[in-house]
């Protein structure tokens, strides 16, 4: 009897860190279609196969079904730099006030909606005690349509009023651009970087320099580091929001408006890292159908 | 209009257009429930407005019901207390109440 074909192919495997995530959201009482599980892995993988797996010390795709506890989008893929070793932040991000109608997983409405005013999540990520360094950083995210007037996406001070120091990503700020702020609040990364338009993929980085990306490409925007500090305690930086900046474990300040798919938090991106990032990214907000 | 005048259950659209409002007294008594029934990673962190009142979003009503973060805590509150001292506004008048956000 001949032997049937499909014994002599090799089995699908799922990555481990995407069976991780799978299984984590399960734990958090969520859960996961096959075809998002599918997605997951195949970010998963492309990450690992371009060899930036460790500038990642918190990312979440922002994915799996749809829950009166947003179980499944609260949980993050990655929370440190690699899946054994020293994982940071909250196990998933705390919520504050978003609510179940606030979040669709695909589609042209698929990502977490904030409204500008009262919701965000608390990573729990605190930057300084995980060992990132203010030159050597990235924040990133996913925005499906344009930012118009939106805040700062993900941030953190050292106070309410006066600070000097902490993060904060101002992704497509108003007309102006994007601001990226990595150790002091202004000259520290990036001010008013042109942006081609508001929306796509947009990450900000220092290495030490100040560089922006809008969909894997850079944006050639002037390093302004004239002002920069370095975050010395782990007070200079409270546990990162997300949609809002943290001043003071718990006192938000400047509200985001907008529609995202994503954020991620790590070490700095080469132009060559941040182009297969934004490649990995694409391919997966383009399998939910949320893409640009 | 109060939080006694509306009929739960309440769509997300017509909570988005809404605002709850109310002291800082009912504000840390909703905190004490919080404490006592609510969940630790899903939390309502009302906003202070320029007025010394705080506020929420009216779509947090949709996680009242049976399955949203809300629900047991929603269901231990005295209602005679909490629904006629919650103010339901269109959600514009708050935001004229609420600081502005800080600009690079």
């Amino acid at each position: 009897m001949p032997m049937n074909g499909r014994l002599l192919r090799p089995r699908q495997t799922i990555h481990p860190e995407a069976a991780d995530w799978a299984n984590r959201v399960r734990t958090n009482g969520g859960s996961v279609s096959g075809t998002t599980l599918k997605a997951v892995d195949r970010f998963v993988k492309a990450i690992h196969a371009a060899g930036i797996r460790d500038r990642f010390y918190r990312l979440n795709l922002f994915c799996g079904n749809s829950d009166g506890n947003l179980n499944a989008v609260r949980t993050p893929l990655y929370r440190g730099p690699s899946l054994i070793g020293t994982q940071y932040g909250n196990t998933t991000d705390t919520n504050s006030n978003f609510v179940a109608g606030d979040y669709v997983e695909t589609g042209a409405q698929g990502g977490l909606q904030s409204d500008g005013g009262t919701k965000y999540l608390n990573t729990g990520l605190n930057v300084f005690n995980a060992g990132l360094a203010a030159d050597d950083f990235h924040c990133g995210s996913y925005f499906n349509s344009a930012l118009n007037n939106s805040g700062i996406f993900l941030g953190t001070r050292n106070a309410v009023t006066g600070a000097t120091k902490g993060v904060q990503f101002f992704p497509a700020f108003a007309t102006s651009g994007m601001f990226v702020r990595f150790g002091g609040l202004v000259n520290s990364g990036i001010e008013a970087g042109a942006l081609a338009a508001n929306n796509g993929m947009l990450v900000g980085v220092r290495r030490p320099t100040g560089v922006g990306f809008r969909n894997g490409l850079n944006i050639n925007a002037p390093s302004n580091i004239s002002g920069a500090q370095v975050w010395l305690t782990s007070t200079d930086t409270p546990d990162l929001f997300v949609f809002n900046t943290n001043s003071s474990n718990g006192a938000g300040v400047s509200w985001f408006f907008g529609r995202a798919q994503m954020y991620s938090v790590g070490k700095g991106l080469s132009d060559a890292q941040a182009l297969a990032y934004y490649d990995a990214t694409q391919a997966f907000q383009t399998a939910l159908t949320r893409g640009t | 209009m109060n939080l006694s005048d509306i009929t739960l259950p309440i769509t997300y659209d017509w909570g988005r257009e809404h605002a709850l409002l109310f002291s800082p007294q009912l504000a840390q008594r909703l905190a004490e429930l919080h404490a006592e029934y609510g969940r630790p990673d899903c939390i309502a962190m009302p906003r202070a407005l320029a007025d010394g009142r705080l506020m929420l979003s009216a779509d947090i009503l949709t996680a009242v019901e049976p399955g949203g973060w809300l629900h047991e805590m929603w269901i231990h509150a005295d209602m005679e207390v909490l629904l006629p001292s919650v103010e339901v506004v269109p959600i514009a008048e708050a935001l004229a109440l609420m600081p502005q956000p800080q600009e690079p």
